[in-house]
């Protein structure tokens, strides 16, 4: 009886034993190449694909406005992302553009626009052009946007009315303004707008209310003319001055620095090949590309050729330009940037229809864009990558790591800027400028890290402005 | 039939079929993914393609059964090492390539003492012994040598150093990467090599379709082969990667690479 017994286990344990085996070797990846085999997608079904939590969303960073404009009956402030309201105040513009994704609006005009940045509203925008489909999907996937591309809003309230909040966009693509009269209690954004009325400090004006939003084209002839929206300081700021660190000194000695990065880009490490060239950069080539860390602090890979390279996920062109911002996130959270640093994007979305598209960021410290030397790394931007049918096929980083100095310096007002500005120079200065702001730009002469005044036209086109830009400070 | 028989008869059947399953992924099953096997049919088929088709004479023996599966691994150019630079010789550079002369006391030499002075002249270049094999020939000039560099037990093909030796002198130069890797470790996580059969057939496509056509394929050997990313430019460092090289009748040498089967280059 026991050996019976023994034997009833025995043969329990070979059928076990088999089946672990056979199981093995069907799901073994080298015989059954994913995607070909019925038991290969059974397992990806039951094993999900690495998912990447962030506690931090970089797509949603992205979106959010670069600058936001309390309007209070002629008191204009600004905030920006290192201001400590702007999480709040953001938080209640969120809502709102959630409930707009789901309206359809009606046709408004520019006046009205005006109008309400002359009353009690809110103004924000957004660094570049974004596509009205890609910008409201990321609120709601079922929008019912009609809005081709967008990049500044306006929310104002209506005392008499305080359940609802009107909410204003202009379409880029035809310069058309849309209104949506979204059911949203206004109380909160009230309250936002009548404190920060207690905080103005009377500094800020719109191109509009100094006429220099000239109207006629005699007056483009004589005049700077800026757009009616931007806004423009009176009084001199002053800025924290900034430096700087390379991350690739002698990055080739470094592989706890680089072998994340690889991985990150797809990289074998078995079958990778690492040159490291006469002035110590380091080059890993794999079957599908180069990419080479620059001792002079940058990143470069290309792929072979614009078939392969590194395959970003998504079904959709919305999936896919999302997963490069994540990319770019990915690589950036691996450089050890400074705490004060963030990137913004710098290429308009609004023109991606495909998922070949280009991407650009740029680098901030203390709300201030980082120029990028462009002699010196071929970059205009901090970060360019091109995607091609739906893999990147290049890239670029600047990986330099930048922070706050300790002392400041003392930058001349906008106004001051602008007085600078002659009106019969050509090129840039001959087109209506969409921005003026500060940004840091390295000094060839001092070799310091220096904010100066900039200029953008309706191209995109930057330009600095040249003004004695006073001394340092303490 | 009782139902004791039924199970002796499930337990030997699933013995035997546990046995199968075990043999037949094994090397998956016990992680021994270390090298590459080629089988016997497929040896033969190459065997019988070259000469079918290309009228190349390959002797089975020569053809390898098992191929360590080698990791690349990073050498150093010694033309931008600490060791040429603190050489007390007077070397010169050209591309990757450096030579020099030195005065020496022998006036006459043979392998045996041409041999000694050849492995001090080497250590005080910085080039330890069992880093390399010594080959030792006669031409017109006089007795010649050559170091063959090796990374443990593998060859790296282009690493070498060749010296002529005449009256009170020795001519030498050559190309040399050093290694970090004194002993290779093969482990479960690399990847397979490809087969030697592929590259058999491109090499036969090419020794036959030259000016001179090769007969037969006279040694095929495994080991490394520095490369560079760009040929245009020298790096300080290159990157050794799984070689293979044909050797023909006439003295043409293919080399290919071992993982992907590609060719890099021919010596005539």
């Amino acid at each position: 009886m026991k050996f019976e017994r023994f034997k009833s286990i025995l043969l329990v344990l070979l059928v076990i034993s088999s089946i672990v085996l056979t199981v093995n070797k069907w799901f073994n990846e080298k015989l059954w190449p994913d995607g070909y085999n019925f038991f290969s997608d059974v397992k990806n079904y039951f094993v999900p694909d690495k998912i990447n939590i962030y506690s931090f969303d970089p797509v949603e960073a992205v979106l959010r406005p670069s600058k936001i404009i309390i309007n209070n009956s002629g008191n204009h402030t600004l905030y920006t992302k290192s201001s400590t309201e702007y999480n709040s105040i953001f938080s209640e513009l969120k809502e709102i553009l959630e409930l707009a994704a789901l309206e359809k609006p009606v046709i408004s005009d520019s006046s009205e626009w005006d109008n309400c940045l002359k009353g009690k509203s809110c103004y924000f925008s957004y660094p570049v052009e974004y596509g009205g489909n890609y910008f409201f999907t990321h609120l709601s996937k079922e929008h019912q946007n009609s809005v081709k591309s967008l990049q500044e809003f306006v929310v104002t309230i209506d005392n008499r009315v305080t359940s609802s909040v009107y909410l204003y966009l202009r379409d880029t693509a035809n310069d058309n303004v849309v209104k949506y009269r979204l059911s949203h209690k206004s109380d909160v954004l009230n309250q936002i707008i009548e404190q920060t009325a207690y905080s103005s400090d009377g500094i800020n004006y719109y191109s509009f209310e100094l006429n220099f939003d000239a109207v006629s084209d005699d007056q483009k002839k004589e005049h700077i003319v800026i757009d009616s929206d931007v806004l423009i300081n009176i009084s001199p700021k002053s800025i924290a001055s900034i430096g700087e660190q390379n991350l690739f000194n002698n990055i080739a000695e470094h592989p706890e620095l680089y072998s994340p990065i690889l991985s990150e880009f797809g990289y074998n490490t078995s079958a990778i090949r690492r040159y490291v060239e006469t002035d110590n950069s380091a080059v890993f080539v794999e079957n599908y590309g180069t990419l080479k860390f620059h001792t002079n602090g940058f990143i470069d890979y290309k792929s072979v050729n614009s078939s392969n390279g590194v395959a970003l996920s998504g079904e959709t062109i919305y999936e896919c330009i999302n997963a490069g911002i994540s990319f770019v996130n990915r690589v950036s959270m691996m450089l050890g940037f400074s705490g004060d640093m963030y990137w913004e994007i710098s290429s308009d979305i609004a023109d991606i229809t495909s998922k070949s598209f280009k991407l650009c960021f740029d680098y901030y410290i203390n709300d201030n864009m980082i120029i990028i030397p462009e002699n010196d790394y071929s970059m205009k931007h901090a970060v360019e990558m091109e995607v091609s049918g739906g893999k990147i096929i290049s890239y670029k980083q600047l990986c330099r790591n930048y922070y706050t100095g300790d002392y400041h310096i003392t930058c001349s007002s906008a106004i001051d800027a602008i007085d600078s500005l002659d009106s019969d120079d050509e090129g840039v200065f001959a087109d209506v400028i969409s921005d003026i702001f500060t940004a840091y730009t390295f000094n060839t002469e001092t070799k310091i890290w220096q904010p100066m005044w900039y200029i953008e036209n309706s191209e995109g086109d930057i330009s600095v402005i040249s003004v004695d830009y006073g001394g340092a400070g303490v | 039939m009782s139902w004791k028989r039924i199970k002796t008869f499930l337990i030997i059947l699933f013995l035997l079929i546990n046995l199968y399953l075990v043999l037949s992924d094994s090397g998956n099953l016990f992680g021994s993914k270390t090298s590459t096997r080629i089988d016997e049919k497929s040896i033969t088929q190459t065997v019988d393609i070259l000469a079918e088709n290309y009228n190349i004479k390959l002797d089975k023996s020569i053809f390898p059964t098992s191929i360590d599966n080698l990791n690349n691994i990073d050498v150093t150019n010694y033309i931008y090492s600490e060791e040429i630079t603190n050489s007390d010789y007077n070397i010169s550079v050209s591309g990757a390539k450096f030579s020099s002369v030195i005065e020496t006391d022998t006036y006459s030499y043979n392998e045996t003492n041409a041999k000694k002075e050849f492995v001090a002249l080497l250590s005080s270049l910085g080039i330890k012994e069992g880093t390399y094999k010594l080959y030792f020939y006669k031409t017109d000039a006089g007795l010649a040598c050559y170091a063959q560099g090796y990374v443990d037990k593998y060859p790296l093909f282009n690493s070498s150093i060749s010296a002529l030796f005449g009256s009170r002198r020795i001519a030498f130069g050559g190309q040399w990467y050093l290694s970090n890797a004194e002993n290779i470790e093969l482990t479960n996580d690399t990847i397979q090599m490809c087969a030697p059969s592929s590259v058999l057939i491109d090499a036969a496509e090419r020794a036959t379709t030259t000016e001179t056509p090769s007969n037969s394929f006279e040694k095929i050997s495994y080991g490394y082969f520095a490369s560079y990313y760009d040929e245009y430019q020298l790096s300080k460092t290159a990157s050794a990667i799984p070689c293979y090289v044909i050797e023909t009748d006439i003295g043409s040498k293919y080399y290919y690479d071992a993982l992907n089967g590609n060719f890099l280059k021919q010596e005539d």
